[in-house]
């Protein structure tokens, strides 16, 4: 058993510190089952809970423009990159100019952050992280 | 309840893998640690078949993938000889502290699966290219040469091996859709199945000092870097898992017999194909135990044992990836001919920086803490491998990227995580007190 002391010991450091690094419990028991809420990059939880929600009303062979209310470009290309992950099968582009080409026209739109005000098109849907968007006829 | 389905899909892997390892030369192991090795083995040879009918261009079918990579197994029993000479290995004498172990290990998995649960430890890589590729993959049902291709993914590393993304496309098609959540529970359950394998494994080496404690050490270790670094959903997990089980077998009582060399072999071969990094740590390996057993007869049987699977699982993959324009090339950062030695102070101060944010560095201070306070010398084969690659990455980070810190900022932890397991697995016990000519035990 002394030759298992000191391993022991490591382990039960290590275990105590990985405890110690959780969430608060009651943070732990959400009901919204997101696997990147707290994830190191501050963009994955929000992310993944907003394309999560919209992928249904995203029909597949769709051309979706991706946009962030902050306007950051360098945001908008990440968001943009998750949500052509997780939507399959759709044309998913950055709106950002030096990406952009005029003769694509987006049949939807998904806005990260808050609502924007002068948006020409139709709200589809809303969620806390952001909205999802058909242009104006 | 896709991802209840997408999850069980792993079950049919130690079938796959049982015609190898059913062999009798594998009954040293327990039960469990034979049926993970099983689904690991299996896993490779899936993984292979996989890629080969890719490049053959043939549509993937769940049944007849199985059945082709169990046929594969099969293939491989038959390399894997006879039962060792002498008979079948000395199990240690004994493995104190293994309830206490137990108990930890299974502590440091809960804590992995609380973590993954609360979001905490979920992967940016799995929302960025492994979840969808293999979604790709799956909906194509073959790996998909035209996405990879395309020059709207080529953030996605199209070279990246396909171990991973193939088993997620697999699990993709049996349960009908990729789910996300089952792809981030991958880092609990591979966690969960190497504490209970390297045990087994352990107990099988040459001098071990105490199995089961020394494995829960690394497993709690593991488990405090993935929750730290957010590696659930990632290939890290996996690639964790074959480089420890591998390089554990290594270290079995000299003169290593065929069917311990080949199991692996395969291992190594799925650490190869999980991760980029994975390929130096099977070369490194591989060649320091050759080194080490300095002997030239059968040179090139116990090479191939050794090599053949990781060369076959590559050799398909880099064939499938120029063979189908796929990418051009097996790396991205640079050439070896551009890197830049000004920089290794920056570079030195972002990985300690690095290191030390993932839980104060404490997943890598333990196991150098046991290294550094054991009586016994370390094995030198897990040191060698060690020293080995934490001069080839660092050199890999001299490489003349636009953002060295933030690149290291974001990967060192991971990618230094295999030293975790190679300083666990370098601690021995002491020599034992009667000589061990003995001989097999009856």
């Amino acid at each position: 058993m002394r030759r298992a002391a000191l391993p022991l010991a490591g382990a039960a450091l290590l275990v105590a510190a990985a405890a110690y690094r959780l969430p608060h419990t009651r943070q732990i028991l959400e009901p919204e089952r997101n696997p990147f809420r707290r994830s190191l990059s501050p963009f994955d939880g929000p992310a993944f809970a907003l394309i999560d929600r919209v992928a249904a009303d995203v029909p597949r062979g769709a051309k979706v423009a991706i946009d962030t209310s902050s306007r950051v470009d360098q945001e908008t290309v990440y968001f943009a990159m998750v949500a052509s992950g997780m939507l399959p099968g759709r044309d998913v582009r950055a709106h950002v100019p030096w990406l952009e080409e005029k003769s694509w026209k987006p049949d939807y739109w998904i806005v990260f952050g808050s609502r924007p005000p002068d948006a020409p098109a139709v709200p589809v849907l809303q969620t806390p992280e952001g909205t999802l968007w058909r242009p104006k006829e | 309840m896709t991802g209840g389905a997408w999850l069980a899909t792993w079950l049919l892997l130690p079938l796959v893998g049982a015609p190898l390892l059913s062999h009798g030369a594998y009954r040293r192991f327990s039960f469990v640690g034979r049926a993970i090795l099983s689904g690991a083995a299996g896993l490779v040879a899936l993984s292979f078949v996989q890629t080969a009918a890719s490049l053959a261009g043939w549509r993937w079918r769940l049944l007849p993938l199985a059945i082709l990579s169990a046929a594969g197994c099969w293939a491989l029993r038959l390399a894997a000889g006879g039962p060792p000479p002498g008979g079948p290995l000395r199990l240690a004498s004994g493995d104190p502290g293994r309830r206490a172990a137990s108990l930890l290990s299974a502590m440091a998995v809960g804590v992995a699966l609380v973590a993954t649960l609360a979001g905490a430890a979920g992967s940016p890589d799995l929302l960025l290219f492994w979840g969808p590729k293999a979604e790709a993959f799956a909906a194509a049902r073959t790996i998909d040469a035209g996405f990879l291709a395309d020059s709207r993914t080529v953030l996605m590393h199209p070279y990246y091996p396909p171990l991973v993304t193939n088993l997620y496309a697999f699990s993709s098609m049996a349960a009908g859709a990729f789910s996300w959540r089952a792809a981030a529970l991958t880092f609990p359950i591979l966690l969960g199945a190497l504490a209970l394998s390297l045990p087994s494994v352990l107990r099988v080496a040459e001098r071990p000092l105490a199995p089961s404690a020394v494995a829960a050490s690394a497993v709690a270790a593991l488990g405090l870097l993935g929750a730290e670094a957010d590696i659930a959903g990632n290939a890290d997990m996996m690639l964790l898992a074959f480089e420890a089980l591998g390089a554990a077998l290594l270290l079995a009582p000299r003169p290593i017999d065929r069917s311990t060399r080949l199991l692996a072999g395969i291992l190594l071969a799925g650490a190869a194909s999980a991760k980029v990094e994975g390929l130096p740590f099977a070369l490194v390996a591989i060649l320091f135990l050759l080194v080490q057993e300095r002997r030239l007869a059968r040179l090139p049987e116990r090479l191939a044992l050794l090599v053949g699977p990781t060369a076959l699982s590559l050799g398909v993959w880099l064939a499938f990836g120029l063979g189908r324009h796929a990418f051009s090339r097996y790396g991205e950062y640079g050439s070896l001919l551009d890197l830049r030695p000004d920089r290794m102070g920056l570079v030195l101060t972002a990985i300690g920086r690095t290191v030390w944010r993932r839980g104060f560095a404490l997943p890598y201070l333990v196991p150098l803490a046991l290294v550094l306070s054991s009586r016994q010398s370390p094995r030198p084969l897990p040191i060698a491998v060690a020293a080995a690659l934490t001069l080839f990455l660092t050199t890999t980070y001299l490489l003349p990227v636009a953002r060295p810190a933030l690149w290291i900022e974001w990967s060192a932890s991971r990618t230094f995580s295999p030293l975790i397991v190679l300083l666990s697995l370098s601690v021995r016990g002491p020599r034992p007190r009667y000589a061990e000519a003995a001989g097999p035990p009856s």
